[in-house]
Formats: C-alpha cells, sequence, structure tokens
C-alpha cells in the first residue's frame, strides 16, 4: 500500500529522518494559513499524488511569495497531473504539500527494500539521484551500490560507512547517513514497509535532508498495524480495484473490452493470455480468491461489468475444492438482477460443476457454456465480432 | 519411487481444528495420506476425524512418529509454525497460508538456512505423489499414476494441467506447488534436482510465471545436469508491467523478468514451451513421442 509524501515524511519525522519543514494543505484556505504562519519567505508546492514523476508533469512548483503561493496553490488543486506511471488518465490533485524553500547542490538516490532473492533487506544507493533509478540501471549500472541486512545481526556499521564512501560522502555526512540508514531500517522493520525510497537525497547547508519520500507498506502485515491501514487513501486507488480487495479479491484492469473472472492467479493470467492469443482484448481480470461463495462470485460479475469499456464476459473457474455451483448461482444471480446485456461465456469445471450447468441453462442472461478456457476465449470473440 | 513425499510419509496437520484445517484433513485422510496427528496449543487431547490434537509439535512428532507437516494456521502465526516445525527437526513442512507478512518469510528463510527441513510454499498448493500420499489441498479426482513430475508456482494453473494430461492418458509421478509468494522455501531448481534423482520420473512439466527468474536459473542447471526432457509454460505474457496479478511475486518490474523473456531464454535452453496453457498437454505429448517416451 503506497502512501503520500507528506505522511512518509511525517514517518520521516518520527525516525529521526532528515526531512525540511513542511506542513500539508487540504484547501486555498489551508494554503493561506500555513504560508501566513510558517512560510512569509516563499514555498514549494509539491502536489500529493500516488505517482512518481511529479516534477516533470508541473506539480511541484516554487512560489517566492503568499500571493504566488495562493495563486499556484488554486491551479494545482483539481488539477490532473498525467506522470510516467498515472496513464494517460492521470490523477487528481487533492492535496498539497508545502515546503520550505532550501538551496542544494548533490542529488543522490537511496532506497530499502526487500530483496526477495537474497531473502534480505537491502540498501539500493546512487550517487545519480533525481532521475528513475531504472534509468541509472539501463545506463549506468556501476553507479548504483548495494549493501544487504543481515536479518539477525541488523545493519554492519562498517558496511555501512563503506557505502557512505562509495557515494563520496565528506567525513561529517559520513556520520550521518549511517545514522540515517539505522533509522530507516528501524521504521522499515518496525512498520512492516515494502519499499522506503529517498530521491533525491541531497544535502542542505552542510545537511543530509531527504527532498522527496516515498513510503510502501506489505498490506500482508495490516493486521499488527492500524496506524499504517489508517495512513490509506481510497481516492487514490482504483475504485473496482479498491472494492475487489476489501471483498478478498483481486482485479486488475487492462483497458480492452472483455471482461475476465477466474480462480486462482495463475487460471487468470493464462485466460488473459489465451484471450489475447486468439487476437481478443482483455478489459480486465478478476481473481475470485479462496473460499468463495455465491455472494462473492455475484459480487466479482457486478464489479467486472462496471469497468469502462466491457462488452462481453468470460468465466473460467477450475473447481477443485470451490464449489464451482456456488460460483455460477452468485453469476447468474448478478446477471438476472442488472441491466447488463452483453454476453457472457462460461467455462466451468470441477467440485459441482453439473449443477452449476443447470444455473446456467436457467439464467435469462446471453449465456453460452464451453469446454475449454481456448473455446470459451475463440467464443466471446466470434460474439464480439457478431455484435460489432 | 516419487519425490517429497510417498506413501511412508507420516503428517502434522497443524492448525488441525480450523476450517480449512478439519476440510483438509478430512480430504487427506480419504485420500489415503497418513495423518497421524495434529496440533493446536490449546486443543490438546481432542481429537479431528479420529487425529489426535496435540499442543505442539514436538510432541506430536514424539507421540506418533511424523516426518512431515502441513500449514493451515493464519498468517499472523503462520512463520512461527513454520519454525516451530524445523525446531521438531521434520523433513517436509508445507505451508499452505497466503499473506504471510514478506519480512516474516525474511526471518524464517534465515532460520531454515542450518536446518535440515525443507520448506514448500508458503501460498502454494502442497505436494502430491498420486496413489501414494497428497499433502495439500488440491482436489483429488483428477490426477493418474504415472511417469511425468509437475512443478508450478500457481495452484488453479496446475489443476488445470493435470488434468489435461490425465485425460490424454498421461499420468503423473509428482506433483509440486511452489507457491506464488517471493521468498519461497523451495524452489524450482529444488524440484528439478529431485525429478532428476527420482528413477520413477520420465518428464517434466515446469509452470512458471511473470516475474524473477527461478524458472530460468532451474533451466539452466537442467540444460548441464539433466538429460530428462521438460516442457514450459509460462503465464503473464501479456500482464502490464508492474501490476500486481493476484500474486506478490508475479510483478514484472522493468524488463527482466517479463513472461516474454523468459520464454525466449528458455527455449534457447532447449525447453519446449506452450503457446497457450490449454496446449501444455499438447506439447508434453509431441516432445514424449520425439524422445520415444510415448
Amino acid at each position: 500500500m503506497n502512501i503520500h509524501e507528506y505522511q512518509a515524511k511525517q514517518l520521516f519525522k518520527e525516525y529521526d529522518i532528515p526531512v525540511l519543514e513542511g506542513y500539508p494543505a487540504f484547501s486555498v484556505d489551508d494554503v493561506e494559513k500555513i504560508m501566513d504562519e510558517h512560510f512569509p519567505e516563499g514555498a514549494v508546492l509539491k502536489a500529493q499524488i500516488h505517482s512518481g514523476g511529479r516534477g516533470k508533469a508541473g506539480g511541484v512548483l516554487i512560489a517566492n511569495s503568499k500571493e504566488e503561493a495562493l495563486k499556484k496553490a488554486n491551479e494545482l488543486f483539481g488539477k490532473i497531473l498525467v506522470t510516467k506511471q498515472t496513464g494517460p488518465e492521470g490523477k487528481l490533485v487533492r492535496k498539497i504539500y508545502l515546503e520550505q524553500l532550501a538551496h542544494h547542490d548533490e542529488e543522490y538516490y537511496l532506497s530499502l527494500l526487500v530483496d526477495t532473492k537474497a531473502a534480505k533487506c537491502c540498501f539500493v544507493a546512487s550517487v545519480q539521484g533525481g532521475v528513475s533509478i531504472e534509468e541509472v540501471a539501463e545506463t549506468d549500472p556501476d553507479a548504483i551500490f548495494r549493501m544487504h541486512v543481515d536479518p539477525v545481526k541488523g545493519i554492519n556499521e562498517q558496511e555501512a560507512y563503506e557505502l557512505a564512501s562509495k557515494l563520496e560522502l565528506k567525513d561529517g555526512l559520513k556520520d550521518q547517513f549511517v545514522t540515517m540508514i539505522g533509522n530507516m531500517y528501524r521504521l522499515f522493520i518496525e512498520r512492516d514497509c515494502s519499499l522506503i525510497e529517498i530521491n533525491p537525497l541531497t544535502i542542505c547547508s552542510g545537511q543530509l535532508i531527504c527532498l522527496d519520500a516515498k513510503v510502501a507498506f506489505d498490506s500482508a502485515a495490516d493486521f499488527r498495524h492500524p496506524q499504517n491501514v489508517g495512513m490509506r487513501d481510497i481516492e487514490e486507488e482504483n475504485p473496482l480495484e479498491a472494492e475487489a480487495n476489501d471483498s478478498g479479491m483481486s482485479y486488475v484492469s487492462l483497458g480492452g473490452n472483455i471482461g475476465c473472472i477466474c480462480n486462482g492467479a495463475g487460471l487468470g493470467m493464462s485466460t488473459m493470455d489465451t484471450i489475447h492469443y486468439f487476437g481478443g482484448d482483455p478489459a480486465n481480470f478478476l481473481d475470485l480468491g479462496g473460499s468463495v461463495d455465491d455472494a462473492r462470485a455475484k459480487k466479482a460479475f457486478e464489479l467486472v461489468i462496471r469497468e469502462k469499456g466491457v462488452k462481453g464476459v468470460v468465466i473460467n473457474i477450475f473447481g477443485g475444492i470451490a464449489r464451482t455451483n456456488l460460483i455460477a448461482k452468485g453469476v447468474c444471480e448478478a446477471i438476472d438482477g442488472c441491466s447488463y446485456e452483453g454476453p457472457v461465456v462460461c467455462r466451468i469445471e470441477g467440485n459441482g460443476d453439473r449443477e452449476a450447468r443447470e444455473y446456467i441453462d436457467s439464467c435469462k442472461g446471453n449465456i453460452y457454456h464451453a469446454d475449454s478456457c481456448s473455446e470459451a476465449c475463440q467464443k466471446m470473440i466470434e460474439l464480439l465480432k457478431e455484435v460489432a | 519411487m516419487s519425490i517429497f513425499v510417498n506413501k511412508d510419509t507420516r503428517v502434522i496437520v497443524q492448525g488441525i481444528t480450523g476450517t480449512q484445517g478439519r476440510l483438509h484433513t478430512d480430504l487427506m485422510l480419504k485420500y489415503g495420506t497418513k495423518v497421524v496427528a495434529g496440533t493446536n496449543p490449546k486443543k490438546a487431547g481432542e481429537e479431528v476425524f479420529g487425529v489426535p490434537v496435540f499442543a505442539d509439535v514436538i510432541e506430536a512428532k514424539k507421540q506418533t512418529g511424523a516426518n512431515a507437516s502441513i500449514i493451515f494456521v493464519p498468517p499472523a502465526g503462520a512463520a512461527k509454525a513454520i519454525m516451530e516445525a524445523a525446531d521438531a527437526g521434520l523433513d517436509l513442512v508445507v505451508c499452505i497460508t497466503e499473506n504471510i507478512p514478506v519480512l516474516d518469510m525474511v526471518e524464517v528463510h534465515e532460520y531454515l538456512k542450518d536446518r535440515k527441513t525443507r520448506l514448500l510454499g508458503p501460498n502454494c498448493p502442497g505436494v502430491i505423489s498420486v496413489d501414494e500420499c497428497k499433502l495439500g489441498i488440491m482436489p483429488q479426482d483428477i490426477h493418474l499414476k504415472g511417469r511425468v513430475g509437475i512443478v508450478s508456482r500457481s495452484g488453479s494453473l496446475t489443476y488445470e494441467t493435470i488434468k489435461q494430461l490425465s485425460t490424454a492418458g498421461i499420468g503423473q509421478s509428482t506433483t509440486v506447488g511452489i507457491g506464488g509468494d517471493p521468498i519461497k522455501g523451495t524452489s524450482f531448481l529444488d524440484v528439478l534436482k529431485a525429478f532428476n534423482e527420482d528413477e520413477d520420473t520420465d518428464a517434466v512439466v515446469l509452470i512458471g510465471e511473470i516475474g524473477g527468474d527461478d524458472e530460468i536459473v532451474a533451466c539452466e542447471w537442467a540444460r548441464e545436469n539433466m538429460s530428462k526432457p521438460i516442457v514450459g509454460f509460462i503465464g503473464g505474457t501479456t500482464a502490464p508491467e508492474g501490476k500486481r496479478m493476484g500474486h506478490a511475486g508475479a510483478v514484472v518490474n522493468g524488463k527482466s523478468g517479463s513472461a516474454k523473456e523468459k520464454i525466449g531464454q528458455l527455449q534457447t535452453l532447449g525447453v519446449r514451451v506452450a503457446p497457450i496453457s490449454d496446449k501444455i498437454g499438447e506439447t508434453l505429448m509431441e516432445v514424449l513421442k520425439d524422445r520415444g517416451l510415448y
């Protein structure tokens, strides 16, 4: 789960990771108050959306007076920012972070994440900050340094100093750096983060400063971190994906015209691949998840057809333990209870499939059987051609 | 023979008294698996389908001579359950639980380093040696005994593949679900090595996904060390970059680990790759015919 920069910086403050003075604003009135109280000389206005690349998209603006700040805040609130990560639809700016103006020179990159291959936490650092680390990895892989952390012993101080040396930090800054990464690690472990990324890390008046901050939490650990859950901003999430997640399912929007309901991530992905293989274009992908019942299946169908552009729905279920009759029941209830008139092709096999077929036969919708995933996908593509 | 489990495997169910634990204990017993004990610290002395419940794994092992376990404990306690099984010195522990925090798995991974216990999973369907032992949650009636091994990261797609093979009359020796999590106990490589040693396995189906390079590492080893043919399938060819597809491990980050790239590399390593999941059985049959095994 991602959080905003202003929330990440709040956490940084709690963990003594150096950031500039800053305050979140949720309205132009807030901006006015903050400028009056804290930044009469000017401030940086940073749009708070869950995406990188905000600067390039015009989401980071400098104001040298209160008036300028208010003018720019008016422009920024309600603006849709399109970055490399948001997709063409962009993201609406609802919050702005106001931060003190500060001059800086060097820009470094620093992050902490789990290297799943080594099964250890790993710091990633580079002297080439301020640009995307993926870019650096492509153009200059030797400029990226890594430091793994022993899960039992924690950070090795000597290695930490070595990392500071690789970044060519001056002696005084090395101590700051080592203290800082110790605090980052503590934050990472104590709050079950999946990523802490600082890009850029800079030096302002002889102090290391995190100019940007990105923190993501491991949602699997939500059960032990109510305070992490409290930082969720549901407005930043795709509403269909969020709703599916909240019902124990997983959902991905894909942009095509064929909705796709499956049980299991692997089966779902391969169904999507099969649709592509026969020349179709999936609109989304919904994995029903474990222990599915009719209520959840009903919900699943309702979600999938809400996606813009869905013209037909392929359902591919291989029920081992999952009871396919309940899935069919839920789907048929959804079809009979809504205004959706597009075709539905079901490939349902496994535990309870005879009863599942009976539900489908008695369903009033435009619904068909298929005996395999390929047949279902091909059938759907043909049906959509007929409609067109 | 077969790999990891056989007719002599004696099983402890950790979390036997929960809904999933009960359901699958019943199903495993019906398959013929020797489920000899269950654990729940608060319900020692009870029975589930005639299986005695003990307070912990060490006691359960002492009383029953069990050598393997399967875990149905919720995510908050799953890592502890795995380490408990390792402490008891079991040979194999299968962790079905999904959504275990990644940092818990970092701890588990470190803990298992110097111990003999093999972890399968987490977030996996388990392992089955056909007609001998089912240590998992896979449906029972799709299997056919034979000489093809299957190793997979996905549950549902594995059942689909088994069904295809059985329908075509191609039986299986052992099917291993290694699970969809980024940090896991048993890798594709571990399973290929075991299949290579197994005299009852003639060929292997390897079902991978986007994300990571486990499949490549395994097949690089196989090219040098394994003469048994491998047929591959990689799900997620058309997955958009950076999107979670239900499995935490199935994320394409940039170019590396994309399904297309993986397929290309596997083919270079001499693995025949099925273009869609419905053709896994067919592709395997071609390879078996080429090798004179069918």
